[in-house]
């Protein structure tokens, strides 16, 4: 079984969980994530604490009584007592991020741009027109603020799984969202260069299918 | 962790494989089992970094099999070299239980 299934079987185990245990599963979870563990190990060790918390939860006990008070101390538990990712894994891990991130973002850019609002008025009207849309700066600096911004976050939201929330986040999100506004509108009219619709969009085919195809089997 | 614990966490590896050696377990049913032999405040918690481990030593096999009370469990079974840790922990215990003694017996005489 790949990771994909493991996890969408583990998603349907979380279902069942009473309130309080999944708050307790999402903090175990979360900062298990952020760890040195493949995420193929995750959905493993998932798995088998669900199965631990849902039959405890059958009994009638109480989810401290079988992992402890200290969520955080278990955790570092299972972490010193896995395989760390190999170089491999992480190489994976991070080109399945960062494609993932630039189909996104690429979609978004194609389904905003003022070029295919054109584009698409000239098929409706049946005229020849060009079918080239301008990549920007602002879009360059847009990504990277937001596929930055957002990896740091996470790791520092999964780091901190156990804390009550810090404002910092809040500052963090504010801040992803102000400085790709800013960019990608103060440098939207630095054109690097301009590109035929149809070929962006077989980019982004090729990248999920990719993603998909290959990549997510070897994470 | 207190001294208590540290000594506990040292034993209860070779106590768990001797649980699995006896026949194929599951977390909860090695944790009962080690609390009925008097392992105090044992919990399915405290043993799965150490059946992580166990695994990842390949000491231990896990394989998934259907639950009369829901999702699939992990249970688990020795493996050669489980077998041959099991040997070498008593070996090593026994000669910790001598020295042990040995140091406290006059303890246990003046009182």
């Amino acid at each position: 079984m790949n990771t994909n299934d493991m996890r969408k079987r583990n998603n349907e185990l979380d279902k069942k969980l009473t309130f309080e245990n999944k708050t307790a599963m999402t903090d175990m979870v979360v900062y298990l994530r952020v760890s040195n563990i493949s995420n193929k190990q995750v959905e493993e060790i998932r798995r088998d604490l669900l199965v631990m918390v849902l039959e405890a939860q059958d009994r009638g006990d109480d989810i401290s009584s079988v992992i402890g008070d200290d969520y955080k101390s278990f955790c570092n538990q299972i972490i010193e007592n896995t395989i760390p990712k190999t170089m491999s894994e992480k190489i994976f891990e991070s080109i399945y991020i960062l494609i993932s991130a630039l189909y996104i973002l690429m979609t978004i850019q194609i389904t905003v741009s003022s070029s295919t609002r054109h584009i698409i008025t000239n098929l409706i009207n049946h005229k020849k027109g060009d079918l080239s849309i301008p990549i920007d700066l602002g879009f360059v600096v847009s990504t990277l603020v937001i596929l930055f911004g957002s990896y740091f976050i996470v790791t520092y939201i999964g780091k901190k799984a156990f804390e009550v929330p810090s404002k910092r986040i809040l500052f963090g999100v504010f801040g992803i969202i102000f400085f790709s506004f800013v960019g990608s509108y103060e440098l939207s009219n630095i054109i690097l260069f301009k590109v035929n619709l149809l070929l962006l969009i077989s980019v982004i085919i090729i990248l999920f299918g990719t993603n998909k195809l290959f990549i997510s089997k070897r994470i | 962790m207190n001294d208590k614990s540290q000594m506990l966490k040292g034993t209860l590896e070779g106590c768990i494989l001797q649980v699995i050696k006896s026949h194929e377990t599951y977390g909860y049913e090695i944790s009962e089992k080690l609390k009925e032999n008097g392992f105090p405040n044992i919990s399915e918690g405290t043993i799965y970094p150490l059946l992580l481990r166990l695994e990842k030593n390949e000491l231990i096999k896990g394989t998934l099999k259907n639950s009369p009370v829901g999702p699939k469990r992990k249970y688990y079974s020795l493996t050669e070299k489980g077998d041959l840790e099991i040997e070498n922990f008593f070996i090593n215990w026994k000669i910790l239980e001598k020295a042990v003694h040995s140091l406290f017996s006059h303890r246990e005489m003046q009182e």
